[in-house]
């Protein structure tokens, strides 16, 4: 089996699965959970072989039908988007593994289709499937947070609905303008022809894209769902919301703003929407009263952080954006997982009460995410903060470190009063499924062991630092697609 | 008459996007969203039209190859099929959305809309 059929299986295998999945539900929810836990098993085992090929031998490119780019259709898996891979489909199969019982097919079906449109949508070489991806995931989300049908998610799922239509309409005019002026929707040819582009026509074009993958992406002012849409969903979907979908947006934004926008002013226009993000998310999160809601606000300025850290432009911001985003999936994943399953368990979403059902289990994870989220030292968070300030100090923009200080600790604070209420709940409700259980240990093992594995291998340290880790180029992206193509078609 | 395609996609996606922001009710929305998607999906389709020339339906062997010159740019076609598919799957979703809202809500009126706040 060659390695480039790897990247079709990763979209083919969920796809494929949430059709099949006709036949397990019929003999109800624990089948189907069964069913769509196997699969996406499967899928993060693909995950895990496309990582390691990757990180040894370099991007992986595959072609559909022989078009070479800039024609055709290809998936594109470099070291940034095999890690977006790896956890995404790992945070989807611990939040799946942590369901309830009670959900049913309708559930399991739609996981599996996000699952399959947002690998899609982080491999796509090219900026129509970029489109057709996102067009599936957004179908996907706003039936899941409206998948209660109480009067909350469908409000809130009309909100996003709007939002979410208004964003693809413009992701489609600013494709119908790149046609009109490159003749190629190829990444890679577009890399080659937008040199010569107006910047005024370039600035309109990069306007209409930040509007259509921002509203996803809840960049600040088209972030309006987000805060409505995550507490309203069920928890597992709340953890995957926050944790891969709307990072997996930011990836394909940073993505095409790397490859067709690399003039500077578009990453200070960047960093400038990061830093407005971060600020205002966490200066209203903290006097947030229901518990889900606050970590939605926390999501968002972690995400301000992540664009901060990759509009840099330097090694340093870009292994801190890598950094930040494995923290913030797996610490905000867990705290999703725990959090909303305690607050389904009082009925309750409120600060003062949600926690009076707590288990020991809850206890640990929310301390632990919490921790690791806030950057307490040992943790990848701290890490992640740590290299974002010598990056901002190196790229002589260290007032923009000295802004950020003051709201890291508002969000401290608020964290902190989050753990504090679950620290000193009396821990004696009872657990309906025990798949949560093992979710929340599991991933608070691993957020635990991550640090170390990542800032001891000594061979991991030096690739990760040396050899794969550069900010993207177009030049060399370009380069990899047309030169690995040619040799697949002769060989 | 001569009809600018360009101009006339410009006023759908206007219209559309006043039609979204401004209505209270949700079906109307939903109709916004419908004149937005027309309008783009005719901005994408007059992109690749060359004035003069034939729609690009080559059914034999010998206009398959003579036909570069005669047809339009068949490209934009294809997306738009695409474009004009997702685009009934999204309101087939909102439609079945404002099912919901009115089983629940009595109503379609989005300023009904208050368990939420923020």
């Amino acid at each position: 089996m060659s390695i480039e059929i790897l990247p079709v299986l990763l979209f083919i295998v969920p796809l494929a699965a949430a059709f099949a999945l006709y036949f397990p539900s019929r003999r109800g929810n624990k089948p189907s959970k069964i069913f769509t836990f196997l699969s996406l098993v499967a899928n993060l085992i693909i995950a895990i072989k496309l990582f390691k090929y990757v990180v040894v031998s370099g991007p992986v490119i595959t072609v559909f039908s022989k078009w070479v780019p800039p024609l055709g259709i290809n998936f594109y898996a470099d070291f940034m988007a095999v890690i977006w891979l790896l956890f995404g489909n790992m945070l989807a199969m611990f939040a799946l593994f942590s369901s309830r019982l009670s959900y049913t097919w309708r559930f399991h079906g739609l996981i599996l289709l996000m699952s399959a449109a947002l690998n899609g949508l982080i491999l796509s070489g090219d900026i129509f499937n970029i489109f057709v991806f996102f067009e599936i995931l957004c179908l996907v989300s706003f039936a899941l947070v409206a998948y209660y049908k109480r009067k909350e998610s469908i409000e809130a799922g009309i909100k996003y609905f709007v939002l979410g239509s208004v964003a693809s309409a413009m992701l489609l005019i600013a494709i119908a303008l790149i046609y009109g002026k490159a003749g190629t929707l190829n990444l890679a040819g577009l890399s080659l022809a937008s040199a010569s582009w107006p910047i005024g026509f370039k600035m309109l074009v990069f306007g209409l894209l930040l509007i259509g993958l921002g509203v996803e992406s809840g960049i600040f002012p088209m972030n309006g769902w987000l805060f409505d849409a995550h507490p309203a969903a069920p928890y597992p979907v709340s953890a995957m919301l926050s944790g891969i979908v709307i990072e997996s947006s930011l990836y394909v934004l940073l993505r095409v703003k790397a490859l067709v926008f690399p003039e500077p002013v578009f990453a200070k226009i960047l960093l400038l929407l990061g830093v407005l993000t971060f600020v205002i998310s966490e200066a209203v999160g903290f006097f947030q009263r229901d518990a889900k809601r606050l970590l939605a606000y926390s999501s968002a300025g972690q995400i301000g952080l992540m664009l901060i850290a990759f509009s840099i432009n330097t090694t340093f911001g870009f292994i801190a954006g890598l950094l930040l985003f494995v923290n913030h999936l797996l610490s905000k994943g867990l705290l999703f997982i725990s959090v909303g399953a305690m607050s389904d368990r009082s009925n309750s979403r409120d600060l003062n009460s949600f926690a009076s059902e707590s288990v020991f289990a809850d206890k640990v994870a929310v301390i632990t995410g919490g921790l690791s989220l806030l950057g307490v030292p040992p943790s990848l968070g701290f890490v992640g903060k740590i290299l974002l300030f010598i990056g901002l100090a190196k790229a002589s923009l260290l007032g923009v470190a000295y802004l950020l200080v003051p709201f890291i600790v508002i969000e401290a604070l608020y964290i902190m009063r989050l753990i504090s209420r679950v620290y000193l709940s009396d821990g004696k409700g009872h657990l309906e499924c025990p798949g949560q259980l093992v979710a929340q240990w599991l991933l608070s093992l691993l957020l635990l062991a991550l640090p170390s594995i990542v800032l001891t291998n000594g061979q991991l340290k030096n690739n990760f630092a040396k050899k794969i880790i550069k900010p993207i180029n177009a030049r060399q992206y370009v380069a990899s697609v047309n030169g690995l193509t040619r040799k697949g078609i002769d060989g | 008459m001569q009809i600018n395609f360009y101009t006339l996609s410009v006023f759908l996606i206007v219209l559309g996007l006043i039609g979204i922001f401004l209505s209270r009710d949700f079906i109307k929305t939903l109709i916004g969203i419908a004149v937005l998607e027309s309008g783009v999906n005719l901005l994408l389709i007059s992109i690749g039209y060359i004035d003069g020339r034939l729609a690009p339906i080559l059914f034999n062997d010998e206009l398959k190859k003579s036909a570069v010159g005669m047809v339009v740019d068949p490209l934009p076609q294809a997306l738009v099929l695409t474009a004009i598919v997702i685009g009934v799957g999204l309101l087939a979703f909102g439609l079945a959305m404002a099912v919901w809202m009115n089983n629940r809500f009595g109503t379609t009126d989005v300023s009904e809309l208050k368990e939420l706040k923020g």
